[in-house]
This record gives C-alpha cells, structure tokens and sequence, in this order.
C-alpha cells in the first residue's frame, strides 16, 4: 500500500506522484489522511485536498465522526492488549492517541492512570485518576485508582478518602476493601511514626 | 450537664447511659452534640458511630467512624467498629439486592 505509507507519512509529493502512477484514491488511506487531518496535521490536509481534488470519495463530517469512532476502539483494543504484556510505555501512547480523539472517555484516563503506575510516575498516575474521577465520580473503579495512586505519594489520609468513596459505592468489592484495609493500615503506621518523632 | 453544658464528654459519657438501655435515638443526640462541641475528638465520632450502628444507619456509621479513626489511626476500638459497620453495609446491601 504505497499510497497508504505516503498519506501516513504526510508526503504530498509522493502520494501526488503515486495518484499520477494510477493509485486507488478510494482506498483506506482517505480515512487516515482525514484522521490526521483532523488532528491538525498540515500535511495530512494537503494530502487529504489533493486526493478529494482526485475524485477521491469522502463523506464528510457523518464518515468522519464513523472512522474516529473505529479508530478509537482500535487504539483501545491496541492499549488494551499492550497492558496485556507489560508494555505500559506503548499502552499509554495508544490510550493517549485515543484521548486526542475522544477527549471524554473516562476509561482511558483510568487505563492510562494505571500504565503510570506500573511505570512508577506516581504524580502522572495521580493527575489521570483524578481526572477520571472527576468525569465520573459515581465510578468505583475510578475511586480505586485515584487510591491506588495516592498510595504510591504516600498520601495516606486522601486514599483512605478516596477508596472509603469507592467502598461505599461498591461495597462487595474485594479489591477495593483490600485497598482500603492497606490505606488505613498504612495511615495507622504512619501516624505512630509522627507521634514516636 | 446542668451546670456546665459546654463539657463535651458528659454528653459523651451520656450517649454511653442511653445506648447501654437501649435508647439508640437519644444516644444519637448526644453523640451529635458531643461531636459538635469537640469536632477533633475521635471519642465523639466512635459514640456516633456507635449510636447510628444501634439505629441500623450503616452507612452513616461508617462514615462516623472513618472520621474517628482518621483522627486517631491507632485507635483500635474505632478500628474494630468500623470493621463491623463495613460488614453490616456489605450485608446490608446484598439484602437489597436481593
């Protein structure tokens, strides 16, 4: 797919010599150039001009909104299947590519709050978990991770705060109740500490 | 009480009267008034706690008591009533569900 690497890399001139060679203009690379384009690539706009001014078929903002979508789920699927392997650093560039399309889904600020961590950025991990909790502050999970966070900056009074909100959520949840017991048993050693200094 | 209505630990101390006859509403409003008079005093919240368990307000109870246990982490009479009010919100809930 020629057309397709030239489009992807922004090369006006190649995808020009390659239309000129006879390329399918209506390939899937009207979709990436209209994504791309999307996300304030210059390049990607001429290319996407060039190809319209082609004959190249492309619906619009309706198709536009379609491919986003698709293109969204795949980079979660992408995250997803990273985390799978312990690959944080590349599951958090896909949940990050995904934000840029989808600037409101929770689950990616969760997804990436938990890349951070495994990568030990504790702050990162915080900012996310926060953010998420903010998009949805009824979700359990996202009680948990900003738990999970706190933890990891030693904040020990906030996550008892923030996993006591997420217990009382979802009471039945294992996990987030083991975390609680950890938060407090941790606030408990922390305070004797204070008190011994 | 009478003489010294600012003493918060006789409103606690009579919390203790109620709950142990088994008044668990006015237990509450001492336990309120105590909380009230003394709001950094882990006491104050395990008595409220302790009252809204005895009135089946779990959910109210934990909340009560994780206040008190932030406030003394090494209060192991707080921590012990905060594990049963969590046990009784669980089992609360799971009646509902039912």
């Amino acid at each position: 797919q020629p057309l397709f690497q030239a489009v992807n890399v922004s090369s006006v001139e190649c995808v020009k010599l390659l239309v000129e060679a006879g390329a399918d203009v209506n390939s899937d690379c009207i979709s990436t150039a209209a994504l791309d384009s999307a996300m304030g690539n210059d390049g990607s706009t001429e290319c996407l001009n060039f190809l319209m001014e082609a004959g190249a078929n492309y619906g619009g903002p309706n198709d536009d909104q379609h491919v986003n979508k698709k293109k969204i789920e795949e980079l979660k699927t992408s995250g997803n299947k990273a985390v799978d392997r312990e690959d944080y650093i590349s599951a958090s560039a896909f949940y990050t590519k995904a934000m840029d399309l989808d600037p409101n889904d929770a689950t990616l600020f969760s997804n990436r709050s938990l890349c951070w961590l495994c990568m030990g950025d504790g702050k990162k991990a915080f900012l996310d978990a926060l953010e998420c909790r903010e998009m949805r502050p009824d979700w359990p999970k996202a009680c948990y991770r900003l738990g999970a966070a706190l933890m990891t900056l030693k904040d020990f009074e906030s996550a008892c705060d923030a996993l006591f909100d997420g217990f009382k959520l979802d009471p039945d949840n294992a996990e987030i109740e083991r975390a609680l017991r950890e938060a407090m048993e941790s606030l408990k050693i922390s305070s004797k500490g204070t008190k011994a200094t | 009480m009478d003489l010294d209505p600012d003493d918060a630990t006789l409103f606690s101390n009579r919390s203790l009267c109620w709950l142990r006859r088994g008044h668990g509403g006015k237990a509450l409003l001492d336990a309120h008034e105590c909380r009230k008079k003394q709001p950094d005093w882990s006491k104050a919240c395990y008595r409220l706690g302790a009252s809204l368990m005895s009135l089946k307000d779990y959910g109210s109870a934990c909340d009560a008591l994780f206040d008190g246990l932030k406030l003394d982490p090494a209060d192991v009479q707080i921590e012990n009533a905060l594990r049963e009010a969590f046990q009784n919100l669980k089992l609360s809930r799971s009646t509902k569900a039912k």
